[in-house]
């Protein structure tokens, strides 16, 4: 099944919007993160944390999830298909693992905020609370590899998406 | 008269590309270095290495 243009269109720019908004969540969310890490001032460190957590909850765990869910829409709705094309079953493959880790990752962000705002924690508890600066940076570099993959679209064709054009043309 | 196919029905698939390849030896560097990072970051300090 293939979309019409102008519904592709829209499912196109949905899906554009969400992942670049997805990237520039995650930008806004590793500045807090390296905040965290180099202050010692222990207000700051408590607001960085609140503010990571929401940007967690509100901002990139709902655009990550978009982004998923429009782009398998987009590659079923054009003759690209899911499985037929390296970039597009690496994207889906590379999206899928950064979506699982953000979900695992979403818990330790909120409970690290839940002590943060606690007004009981201790000065000494919040600055021992661990960045998430690895799982961070790894995931920006996993969504600009996303992106270039988007854009550049690179050639090669899967056995499957192979099998799927003899198909049609036998 | 038919057309012939530009391929026989029994050839074999194409090869995977480089890029592909390169893509995913590189997939397991990062991954190792973010495990390694995270060991690392959740290493408990020891004497003498706090900040004082």
């Amino acid at each position: 099944m293939t979309f019409a243009a102008p519904v592709r269109k829209l499912v196109l720019a949905l899906h554009l919007a969400v992942s670049v908004g997805w990237l520039g969540a995650v930008v806004a969310y590793l500045s807090l993160d390296i905040t965290v890490a180099v202050s010692a001032d222990t207000l700051t460190v408590r607001a960085g944390w609140i503010a990571m957590a929401a940007i967690v909850s509100w901002a990139i765990v709902p655009l990550a999830v978009a982004a998923l869910a429009s782009g398998i829409v987009i590659a079923l709705g054009t003759p690209w298909g899911l499985f037929s094309h390296w970039w597009v079953l690496i994207s889906l493959v590379l999206t899928v693992i950064a979506v699982v880790v953000l979900l695992a990752e979403w818990s330790v962000i909120t409970s690290a905020a839940a002590i943060a705002s606690a007004p009981t924690s201790t000065p000494a508890e919040v600055l021992a609370l661990r960045p998430t600066l690895p799982h961070a940076l790894g995931g920006l570099a996993v969504l600009v590899v996303i992106q270039w993959l988007n854009v550049f679209k690179p050639r090669g064709i899967t056995a499957y998406g192979w099998r799927r054009q003899r198909g049609k043309s036998w | 008269m038919t057309q012939q196919p530009s391929t026989p029905p029994d050839a074999a698939p194409p090869p995977t590309p480089n890029w592909v390849k390169l893509m995913v030896l590189a997939g397991f560097i990062g991954l190792a270095i973010v495990v390694g990072l995270t060991l690392l970051s959740g290493m408990p300090h020891g004497p003498g290495m706090h900040a004082p």
